[in-house]
């Protein structure tokens, strides 16, 4: 198991993919960067002399908690593409060029599968965290790492993912948010490996995350504007808005990660079944 | 002549074996079936135009939109200028992986090669633009709808309600709207497919793709003509709201990205590498 782990981790990291998908989401993550710089500049330009830093916070500014930068839309709506391009196609890739059958004859096809599976999960998680936290830094040496003041009459409101935590500790509402995109980063990335295991090419694969969650927020957005019944309470049904921190229904954590866990463990269920009776060999 | 025969095999693969076209009149649909329960709330029945323009009116900037409203990428609008890419994404590369190489090889002439799939690419797009109108014609048939080219206030209203209207709709004359309702969106479309084959051809598929996506959701944001994708929302054209964009100027942007990304892709791929590559995506 460790040798394949090691073999596994050791082909994710030499994967070019891997690192185009880091630079493209640093990329984006700059452009909110600049975003949130240029939104300073022109908060101290027209305010009076003396003004302090009140109404202009970290948490507010970095990738994490802006929803008014163009750099975030991109970088969410794009996020299961940026989960799936790093490693997610490898197992068709080994299925077509037969390296699977080396591997085979070595170790358990279980121990394979499930060594596939967490790397898949890793990198996925990895290729949007890596951007989030350079955000996060690039966002602080600009902006304070302040309490926003709830006068502020900004989302979140009540019911909102994290709305209490974002009021009263801003260190641990950045570290939820981290540890919820890593889930949905990972779980992104596991359903484009599950989805590998039918499809005829490694592009819909990769893609197939992506359309799924397009799609999804199509026959949403498609619903919901025809029926004039919005309500506060609502919970949020957009895949596109529940990969982000900020949604314009309710989105509570639990809502949040019940969402990620079932969507996780249906790509494990149907990976294992359609894997095991795959025959590689 | 060559052109020609390698257009004929391509038209046969590429167009009628494309199963991805047959999504089309779901999509469409599910879009008239929005609009229509839309417009019975407001009392209106609406008309075959109305309904074209619901489906490229696209969506406010999010640099217009007021402090603290959540923005999210007008997804209806997103599908429908996506849908193009991906039906034109993979077939000129698994093309070149497979019999592609044999007939470069056998027709002597590179460039011929390349235009045939510029060809095919464009037909693809009259197809899928065709098929759209014709699904919109066949629902407005079903549901009763007058097959005409008028719009009335009321129902542009209704459509734009995020926006102030710069004129009546009196004022518009007849070709500007088909301008901007029918011939702008296709050209953008038909720019898009192209400048994706060219990147795609100098990356790899999926890249183009990803680059293409973000050109559109960028374009969601900012009303700029540097993002193609704006001409093809009805909402920022200068003939609907104030400060838009002018049809003529979307012309020949699109012209222009057209015949740069045919000349350019002609250029490059005299020295393309069309040995297929089985390491990545």
């Amino acid at each position: 198991m460790n040798t394949t782990l090691r073999s596994e981790l050791y082909k994710m990291y030499r994967c070019p993919t891997l690192w185009v998908s880091i630079i493209v989401g640093c990329g984006i993550s700059f452009i909110t960067f600049y975003y949130a710089y240029a939104w300073k500049r022109e908060f101290f330009n027209v305010a009076p002399y003396g003004t302090s830093y009140e109404g202009l916070s970290l948490v507010q500014y970095w990738i994490g908690g802006d929803n008014i930068s163009m750099g975030n839309t991109i970088f969410y709506t794009v996020l299961p593409m940026l989960s799936t391009i790093p490693y997610c196609w490898s197992y068709w890739n080994e299925r077509q060029s037969h390296y699977v059958n080396h591997l085979l004859i070595r170790i358990p096809k279980k121990v394979y599968l499930l060594t596939k599976f967490f790397v898949v999960f890793l990198s996925g998680a990895i290729a949007v965290l890596i951007p989030m936290f350079l955000n996060l830094i690039m966002t602080a040496w600009v902006m304070p790492s302040i309490t926003p003041s709830v006068l502020l009459l900004s989302p979140p409101t009540d019911g909102e993912f994290l709305s209490r935590l974002f009021y009263k500790n801003t260190l641990f509402y950045i570290v939820f948010v981290f540890v919820v995109e890593f889930l949905w980063g990972g779980t992104l990335a596991c359903v484009g490996l599950t989805a590998s295991t039918f499809m005829h090419s490694a592009l819909g694969a990769v893609l197939a995350p992506f359309i799924i969650f397009i799609g999804g927020s199509f026959i949403q957005i498609s619903i919901t504007s025809s029926v004039n019944s919005y309500s506060v309470e609502q919970l949020e049904t957009n895949p596109l808005l529940l990969l982000q921190p900020w949604a314009s229904a309710c989105a509570p954590l639990w809502y949040v990660v019940i969402v990620i866990v079932s969507l996780f463990l249906l790509a494990y269920v149907f990976y294992l079944m359609w894997g095991n009776k795959d025959e590689m060999l | 002549m060559k052109c020609f025969r390698h257009l004929h095999y391509d038209l046969r693969n590429g167009i009628l074996r494309n199963s991805g076209l047959l999504s089309v009149p779901v999509i469409v649909v599910i879009i008239c079936g929005s609009f229509r329960r839309q417009l019975l709330v407001a009392g209106l029945t609406g008309t075959w135009l109305e309904y074209l323009v619901y489906c490229f009116r696209g969506c406010k900037a999010l640099t217009a939109m007021e402090s603290g409203q959540a923005f999210l990428v007008p997804v209806i609008w997103l599908v429908l200028f996506a849908l193009p890419l991906l039906l034109t994404l993979q077939y000129p590369f698994q093309d070149m992986k497979t019999i592609g190489q044999q007939l470069v090889l056998r027709s002597g002439n590179r460039v011929w090669w390349w235009l045939s799939k510029c060809l095919w690419n464009f037909f693809c797009t009259v197809s899928y633009f065709i098929l759209m109108l014709v699904c919109i014609t066949l629902y407005c048939l079903c549901q009763s709808v007058s097959i005409s080219l008028e719009v009335s206030l009321e129902s542009i209203s209704l459509i734009f309600s995020e926006v102030l209207l710069v004129n009546g709709v009196d004022a518009i004359s007849r070709n500007t709207l088909l301008s901007a309702t029918i011939l702008l969106p296709f050209l953008v479309m038909a720019g898009m497919d192209l400048l994706q084959m060219l990147l795609s051809l100098l990356t790899r598929p999926i890249y183009g793709f990803l680059m293409c996506i973000t050109l559109l959701i960028a374009s969601s944001c900012v009303t700029t003509p540097m993002f193609i994708g704006n001409y093809g929302m009805l909402m920022r054209m200068e003939c609907f709201v104030h400060d838009g964009l002018s049809i003529q100027s979307g012309i020949v942007s699109c012209l222009v990205i057209m015949v740069l990304s045919i000349l350019l892709g002609a250029v490059i791929f005299k020295k393309y590498d069309i040995l297929p590559d089985y390491k990545e995506l």
